[in-house]
Order: structure tokens, then C-alpha cells, then sequence
């Protein structure tokens, strides 16, 4: 195949496949048929590119890709597994997983098992692990929707019933499992590993070692990269290389290198490589990106502003939660007719939300005073305002050790705090 | 052989033969082998109770002599020994009773034992297999060729050296093909197991991968060559077999007889390396040797789904299990995203496709360009269109703004064509420098069509619609001023006319070098 096309449309082919692989580490040929021929067919190539680039291994085998991520880097928003509607896993489904992936195990060399086998199997797995299990419909939801992330991921296929019958009325399913897609679920042993604070460490350690591949790392899996957060060959790394980080990053993955003072990211042209949209569609995303606008326009930002996070003085800048709500209230007030109903009736809600998706995108902290944005925001200012904002540059920079004094005048919410 | 005499037995002395067995699963069955192992372990052992419990004593069997005469009575009536025959003289009625008591071990009774001491002392691990014994057989083989081609009338081939290269023969065959069964009874025991990991597993697999590679290289190698030799042997047999018959040899009919003293045997050995019976043994052994290679594969895939990696992970599992349930939310996701390790990767939209070079690595967000957000997604949170935010660029505006680029471009070069056409003769002209440039391209072109110039020479430029006459003079020199500085043309007269119509007499005289752009 890749012998009749150009070595141009060969690239966009391995990008396209690599691209596929960050946003589905586990990739199978049932739910992402295209992506995977690509990978399939570039599966060489990129067998040699991702650990050589990221330290990945990758894992092409006839049904499935699995590339083995590392931890992400401490810096990078909360990954979690997500619900089939999209709200995060709770610890307790999350225990199920692991619990039902054991079981799985358990009953070895198998290609199918009857769910109430391998409920029991869960049931008195739980009981050895000291884990307190029952049969309350709480609990059935957990594990289903444990269930229904390995099912998504292809681990477990329904062949007659279904988990959700059994969820709601106990009805018995017929499972077939991916005995080899069952051993790639863990990224990798955990028998060198004793307490949960070693394993959220090893991610660390292993990104200390290469300050170059960890710099790709993040920003290839992270949508920002504070520069207070990267260590000083990082940073080395960001000012020396940048040219070769660049090229690397365009050609392999397609993302476009955006470094700046007080910080560098890596964006999709194509807005496509990701898994939560910003700017983007919804009521969230939408009031999100209004807030940001809002309180940027509001407050004066500028470079040089900053803000406490966590007893550190970091670049940013300090929305206070009196500001933020009264914006939230503003804009639906204004635009309150285009946004889902839910929200447009509870702005306290709406306000959480938008605050978690900025959360999310590492583009604000939540702090006690309020909400410290990071000048990453200032990317997505509204056009008319760009012309006096370039002019106040050198106003702001005489303002970095007293930011609140100079946004006092300006902002009268202020004496809220 | 041993099948022939099993056929002529009835049931019950196959029943009696296996009697020969019993002691071995019996109760007190350290004992009995104890006592077999005494009886066997010296030729023509002929013991009486009271010795037996002494040699067993001195062994550190303490056994006393009523119960060694109850054990042997046992194993004589499973047929592993039997009673002493010898005859001897005594002086007393104890003795006397004492050595009716003796005991001999049994033909098979010693061959039982001996078989299952060695099975009991037998390694687990594989068993070399005797290849060098291939390479040995082709020579012996050859050798009887030898003697009997040798032997005529007057020297008669020598049948002890004769009947000794046959035995040579089949002990080596049998041990060959023992060795082999046992080599790949080992590897299908192994084969089999469910916990074949690490460092054992590597080990198998280089016992697997490199021996049987040999092994089957080497039978690949000798068996043409024995087989060969046996075809070499095969009108000769019959002299053979008669040679070997002429020895003394014990008259019995139910007499074990060596291998090789029969045409069967010959037969049967000889269709082990030719497949004359069905499959030959080379070919049963690489068909071992492929299937054992099949089943490491299929083992290989086995212990990385389930049994070797399974065991770990299921405890990591369990453990990681236990850690989710204790941690709270976030350090749940963190837990999720370190272990499994299969979260996508996450970005902001956003961004010229070109990067603004006015923005550099110094220059703060909050000044830098900011990027542009779809209309429609910043004021109604919807995306008309998804995917690029650049700026789509307007032809429109683009095609009148080039067409009046060119439309200017056509105007200066008119007006520069309207003044050299106005000077006609250009010596002393008085030019814009646009006319001059515009001159100079056209007399460039006119040199280079005519590089001696011996005669008048004229270009002629439709587009832009002027002729240019060059009338070489080697006096005269043509000088145009402009405000940039003069030209002067040496040895040339320049003039200038409008082409077509206009020209003068430029239709009517083709005699002049016409050149037409």
C-alpha cells in the first residue's frame, strides 16, 4: 500500500495514525477501523517513533493497538476515566475496574465467561483485597459502568445479553474476552511498586532522567506547560532546541509550537487531537471561553501580573469568586437564552462547570481568593480588544510585586475579598 | 520377540506378569524394594532370610528375620523371586530349615526391578539423545559388508565378530530411538505446563529451538546413509543370518534371543530409516520436531495472555483495586492515569497555521496576537463549521487588486513606448528612465538575435507594439539622456518606430533581418 503513495502522503498517513493513537491509546480494529488499518499499515514506523520520541512502546497486534503511556507529568490536569456520560470514574468504580480486570484473569485461558461467574469471581476477589462490597444497586452501577469502560475499550464484547440488563434486572450475559488486549490494560507491572505514592512518583523520576523527551511529553499530552513548572533543563531544552522541538512535534504529531513567556503549548490546527474541546461546542465550553474573555476584559491583565498559587507567586491573574459569579451572571443574563436549560436556570452550577473545564485545560486554579487565570488566556481575547491591551505592556510591568493594588482601581468587586 | 511371546500367552500369565509389579505400590513397599535391591545387586544372589536381614541391616534397613521371611514369601508369590534350589549339607534341623528357606531373584523379577529403580532415579530433565549413535551405525553397517564380502569359499567369515557388529547394530538402534522417545516425551511434559515462565522458559526455548534443530539436522544427515547401507546389505542378509546361526546358542524355543538374529528384526530396523512400514522415522521425528515448535508458540501466546504474566498482574490488579477504594477522587484519577497509562492526549484549539513571527518565546501571552474564535462558537457556543479558525481569504478582492496592479503596469510601459516612438531617431532623445529600461530590453534582444550586426537589423515587439532599427555606422554613436544619467551607443544608429502600419516601410522591405517577438 504505502509502496504506491508519495513519500508526502506517507507522512500525512503516520501522522494521521500517530494522531489516533494519542487520543485512543487503546485502539481497536471493532471501534476505530480506519485509524487502526493506518496504524496497521504504518505499524513499523511507529513502532520506532514513539519510543524514540515519547519513550512509549507501542503495541500493534491484529485486532488492537495499545500504546503504553507513562503517568502523565504532575503539572497536567486530572485524566480520568470517564462514565459513559461523561462524568469522571468515582475511587469505588475505578476499584471495580481493577477488580473485574483480576477476575478476568482469574478465570485464565478462557475467550468467554458468564458475567455471574465472573461477578462471584469480583464479589470474593473483593472480599481478599479487604474491600467492602455488597449487592446494592450503588454498587451494581459501579461495577457496570466499570464493565462498560472495558467493553468500550473492546477487553470485553457482549456476545448474548447485556451488563446494562444485568445491572438493572440481573439477567445473565455471555462476555467474550481479549485474553491479549486483557494483558495490555496495565501500562506495566506494579510488582516493584508498594504504596500509590511510589507509583504517582515513578512517572516523575523517569521525566527527570530525559529532560528532552519529557519536555515532548508534555506537550504533547497536556494543553499547557507553565514555565515555572518545567525544571532548568527543560527550560534549557525550550530555548536551545526549540527549532528541532518544533519541527518534531509538526511532523510526528501535527501540533503547532506556540512558546511564550510565561509558558509554551502545542495546538491542533485541525482541532481535532484532544479530548475535551476548547474553545468548543456546548454550554460550557461556551460560557467558559465567555468567562475567560469577561474576566481578562474586566480585570487588567498584562504581562508581568501574577498570583499566588499554593503559597508560590506564579504568572497569572487573580479573577476573585465575587468577580466570577457576578460574570457568570452577566452572561446569562446576556446569552442566556442559547444555553442549555439546566445551566441557564442554575448559574451556580454552570459557573462550577465552566470552572473545571478552565481546570481542565490548565488554563485556571482555583485557589481560595478566587480564580488565578493563567496569561494563556489572553489567547482567546476578543479581537477589538487586542490594540489597547498591546499598549498598556510597560503599566503592568511596573505592577509584579503589588498586583492587587493596581487592580483595585480598576475593578470595584474588589472589596469583596 | 516379546510381542510374539505376549500373543502365545493366556490371560492368566499376563495377569501372573503383572503380579511382578505389585511390590512396588504395595504397602510396605520400602521394604520390598529394599529386599529386591539385595537380590539384584549381585549376579547369581542366592540368600536366606537371616542374610538377607543382616546385608539390610548393615544397609541401615533394620528388618527382622520373621519379617523378611514374611516379605519374601510375598514376593515369591508375585513371582519377583524365587526359592533357592541349592542343596546344601547341614548338620542341624535349624539349618536345615534355614536353607529351604533361600531365595533367588527371578529372571524378571530382576528386570522389573531393574527398570523401576531406574525410573524412581531418573532425572526430570530431558534426556540426551544417543545422535552420535547414527554416524556408529553407518559404519558397523558397513563393516558387515565388509566381512561378508570378504569371506570366500576358503576363509568363512568369522561369526563371533559377525554376530558382535549386529548386536553393535540394533543395541545402538534401540538405544537411538529410546533416547529420542524419551528427548520428546520430555518436551511434550513440558509443553504441557501451565507455569513455564522466566528464566526456565528461556531455557526450554533454547533447548527447543538449538536441540532439535540438531537433532533433526543430524538425523536428516545419517539416515539416507544407513539406509543406504541397509539396501547395500540386503542381498547379503540370508549369508549373514546363516553365519550367525552357525554359533552355539542356547536350544530353547522359548529362549529370548539377541535382536538381529531373524529377518523380522532386520526388516524392522531397516523400515525405520526407509518408511517402508509407513512413515519412516526421520520423518516422525521432524514432524515432532515442527509440532513441539507449533505448541511453544501456541504456549508463548498462552503464558503472555493468561499464565505468565496473568499471576503478577492479577495481584497488581488486586492491589491497585484496594488502592482505588482507599484514595479519594483525585488521587483516584492520578492513580488510574499512572497505572493504566491510557488517557488521550488533551489540547488547546486554536491558532494560526503559521505561527505570528512578531510573537516570540519572550513575548508574554497577554501580548501576543491572540487567536481567532469562530464566531459562531463565541457567541452561541455552537461550531458552524468545525476544524480551522484561520482566515479564509477573499479571490475577490485579490483578482481587483492584481488587475490593477497590471492595469498600471500596462499604462507606464504604454507611456514609455509613447516616448521612444515620439523620438524616432533616439541620438540626443530626451527619456524618462522608464523608456530607457524599457529601450534597453529591446536592444538586448536585438544584439543577442544578431550578434555581428553587418547589416541594418530590426526587432519588432507586438506587445508592446514599437520596432527597433539598428543601422550599424561606424562613426556615428547614439546618446539618449535621462534623468538617471546617459546612454551612449557607439557604432550604432537607433530609431524607434511604432510596429505595424506605423512603420516605416517596415512591411513593404523584408530585406532587413526582421525578428518578431
Amino acid at each position: 500500500m504505502s509502496a504506491h503513495g508519495t513519500a508526502e502522503h506517507d507522512a500525512a498517513e503516520r501522522r494521521e495514525a500517530a494522531r489516533a493513537l494519542l487520543r485512543h491509546p487503546v485502539l481497536t480494529k471493532a471501534r476505530h477501523g480506519e485509524e487502526f488499518a493506518l496504524v496497521r499499515r504504518h505499524a513499523p514506523a511507529l513502532r520506532r517513533m514513539f519510543p524514540a520520541v515519547l519513550g512509549y512502546p507501542l503495541v500493534v497486534e491484529s485486532s488492537f493497538a495499545r500504546l503504553v503511556k507513562d503517568a502523565p507529568s504532575a503539572d497536567a490536569p486530572p485524566r480520568p476515566a470517564q462514565r459513559r456520560g461523561g462524568q469522571p470514574f468515582a475511587p469505588r468504580t475505578y476499584a471495580y475496574l481493577a477488580l473485574v480486570c483480576a477476575a478476568l484473569l482469574q478465570t485464565a485461558g478462557r475467550e468467554q465467561v458468564l458475567l455471574g461467574t465472573l461477578v462471584e469471581q469480583v464479589r470474593a476477589d473483593a472480599a481478599v483485597a479487604g474491600i467492602a462490597v455488597d449487592d446494592s444497586l450503588t454498587d451494581r452501577r459501579h461495577l457496570v459502568q466499570a464493565m462498560a469502560l472495558l467493553l468500550d475499550r473492546g477487553v470485553l464484547s457482549e456476545t448474548d445479553g447485556s451488563v446494562t440488563a444485568w445491572g438493572d434486572r440481573q439477567d445473565e450475559a455471555l462476555l467474550d474476552v481479549n485474553r491479549t488486549l486483557l494483558t495490555h490494560v496495565l501500562a506495566r507491572p506494579l510488582g516493584d511498586v508498594a504504596t500509590p505514592e511510589e507509583l504517582l512518583a515513578r512517572g516523575e523520576r523517569a521525566v527527570a532522567e530525559q529532560p528532552r523527551r519529557a519536555l515532548r511529553r508534555r506537550l504533547v499530552e497536556n494543553p499547557l506547560v507553565r514555565r515555572e513548572d518545567l525544571t532548568a533543563e527543560e527550560q534549557h531544552v525550550l530555548s536551545r532546541e526549540r527549532a528541532d522541538l518544533s519541527r518534531t512535534l509538526g511532523e510526528h504529531f501535527g501540533l503547532t509550537l506556540e512558546v511564550r513567556q510565561e509558558g509554551a503549548l502545542a495546538y491542533d490546527v485541525d482541532g481535532e487531537l484532544t479530548d475535551i474541546a476548547f474553545p468548543g461546542q456546548g454550554t460550557v465550553a461556551h460560557v467558559a471561553l465567555l468567562l475567560v474573555n469577561a474576566l481578562v476584559d474586566d480585570l487588567d491583565g498584562g504581562p508581568g501580573v501574577v498570583a499566588e498559587v499554593d503559597g508560590r507567586t506564579v504568572p497569572g491573574l487573580l479573577a476573585p469568586w465575587a468577580a466570577v459569579s457576578d460574570a457568570v451572571d452577566l452572561l446569562v443574563e446576556q446569552y442566556g437564552t442559547t444555553f442549555a436549560e439546566a445551566f441557564a436556570r442554575d448559574p451556580e452550577h454552570l459557573q462550577a462547570e465552566a470552572v473545571s473545564r478552565l481546570e481542565d485545560m490548565s488554563l485556571a486554579r482555583r485557589t481560595a481568593e478566587g480564580l488565578v487565570l493563567h496569561p494563556a488566556c489572553a489567547r482567546y481575547q476578543p479581537e477589538p480588544q487586542r490594540a489597547p491591551r498591546r499598549a498598556s505592556v510597560p503599566a503592568a510591568r511596573a505592577s509584579e510585586d503589588a498586583p492587587a493594588e493596581t487592580q483595585q482601581g480598576l475593578f470595584p468587586l474588589q472589596e469583596d475579598r | 520377540m516379546s510381542a510374539v511371546n505376549e500373543s502365545v500367552q493366556d490371560g492368566g500369565t499376563t495377569s501372573a506378569r503383572l503380579d511382578l509389579f505389585r511390590y512396588l505400590t504395595a504397602d510396605l513397599a520400602a521394604d520390598y524394594r529394599a529386599i529386591m535391591t539385595l537380590f539384584t545387586s549381585t549376579l547369581l544372589a542366592d540368600l536366606s532370610a537371616s542374610e538377607v536381614s543382616e546385608a539390610l541391616a548393615e544397609r541401615g534397613t533394620v528388618l527382622s528375620v520373621d519379617d523378611v521371611t514374611t516379605r519374601c514369601e510375598q514376593l515369591e508369590r508375585w513371582g519377583n523371586l524365587v526359592r533357592g534350589i541349592r542343596d546344601a549339607r547341614v548338620a542341624t534341623v535349624q539349618d536345615y530349615v534355614r536353607s529351604r528357606a533361600r531365595y533367588q531373584a527371578s529372571k524378571l523379577g530382576v528386570r522389573v526391578h531393574r527398570e523401576a529403580e531406574a525410573i524412581v532415579a531418573a532425572g526430570d530433565g530431558a534426556r540426551e539423545v544417543a545422535r552420535e549413535l547414527l554416524g556408529a551405525t553407518a559404519e558397523t553397517l558397513d563393516r558387515i559388508v565388509a566381512r561378508m564380502t570378504a569371506a570366500s569359499d576358503g576363509r568363512p567369515v568369522s561369526a563371533e565378530a559377525l554376530s558382535g557388529d549386529v548386536t553393535t547394530v540394533f543395541n545402538n538402534q534401540r538405544l537411538f530411538s529410546d533416547s529420542v522417545r524419551d528427548f520428546y516425551a520430555y518436551v511434550n511434559t513440558v509443553l504441557t505446563r501451565y507455569d513455564l515462565a522466566g528464566e526456565e522458559y528461556q531455557q526450554f526455548k533454547r533447548l527447543l529451538l538449538d536441540y532439535i534443530d540438531l537433532l533433526t539436522a543430524d538425523v536428516a544427515r545419517h539416515a539416507p546413509v544407513v539406509a543406504r547401507r541397509f539396501t547395500a546389505l540386503e542381498p547379503l542378509l540370508d549369508d549373514v543370518l546363516a553365519a550367525m546361526a552357525t554359533l552355539p546358542t542356547l536350544a530353547d524355543a522359548n529362549t529370548e534371543r539377541l535382536p538381529g538374529r531373524t529377518r523380522e528384526d532386520w526388516e524392522h530396523v531397516r523400515g525405520w530409516y526407509t518408511g517402508a512400514d509407513g512413515r519412516s522415522g526421520p520423518e516422525t521425528l521432524r514432524l515432532a520436531a515442527d509440532q513441539a515448535l507449533g505448541q511453544l508458540l501456541a504456549n508463548t501466546k498462552r503464558m503472555l495472555a493468561s499464565a505468565g504474566t496473568g499471576v503478577s498482574r492479577r495481584a497488581d490488579l488486586l492491589k491497585l483495586a484496594s488502592w482505588f477504594d482507599d484514595a479519594d477522587a483525585d488521587q483516584a484519577h492520578a492513580l488510574y492515569a499512572a497505572a493504566f497509562g491510557a488517557y488521550p492526549a488533551r489540547h488547546l484549539l486554536g491558532g494560526p497555521e503559521e505561527p505570528d513571527p512578531r510573537d516570540g518565546a519572550t513575548t508574554s501571552w497577554w501580548a501576543a496576537t491572540p487567536v481567532e474564535v469562530p464566531l459562531s462558537l463565541r457567541e452561541r457556543g455552537d461550531r458552524g463549521a468545525r476544524g480551522r479558525t484561520s482566515s479564509v481569504p477573499d479571490p475577490g478582492l485579490d483578482r481587483v487588486r492584481l488587475l490593477a496592479e497590471a492595469q498600471s503596469e500596462a499604462d507606464a510601459r504604454a507611456a514609455a513606448v509613447g516616448e521612444l516612438v515620439a523620438a524616432g531617431r533616439l541620438d540626443g532623445a530626451q527619456v524618462s528612465p522608464a523608456a530607457l529600461g524599457l529601450l534597453l530590453g529591446q536592444l538586448t534582444r536585438l544584439l543577442a538575435l544578431h550578434p555581428q550586426l553587418e547589416a541594418t537589423a530590426r526587432a519588432t515587439d507586438t506587445d508592446l507594439g514599437l520596432t527597433l532599427t539598428a543601422a550599424p555606422e561606424p562613426t556615428a554613436s547614439t546618446t539618449l539622456r535621462t534623468t538617471d544619467g546617459d546612454l551612449t551607443v557607439h557604432g550604432l544608429v537607433l530609431e524607434v518606430t511604432a510596429a505595424g502600419g506605423a512603420a516605416d516601410g517596415g512591411a513593404a522591405s523584408p530585406e532587413p533581418a526582421e525578428v518578431l517577438a
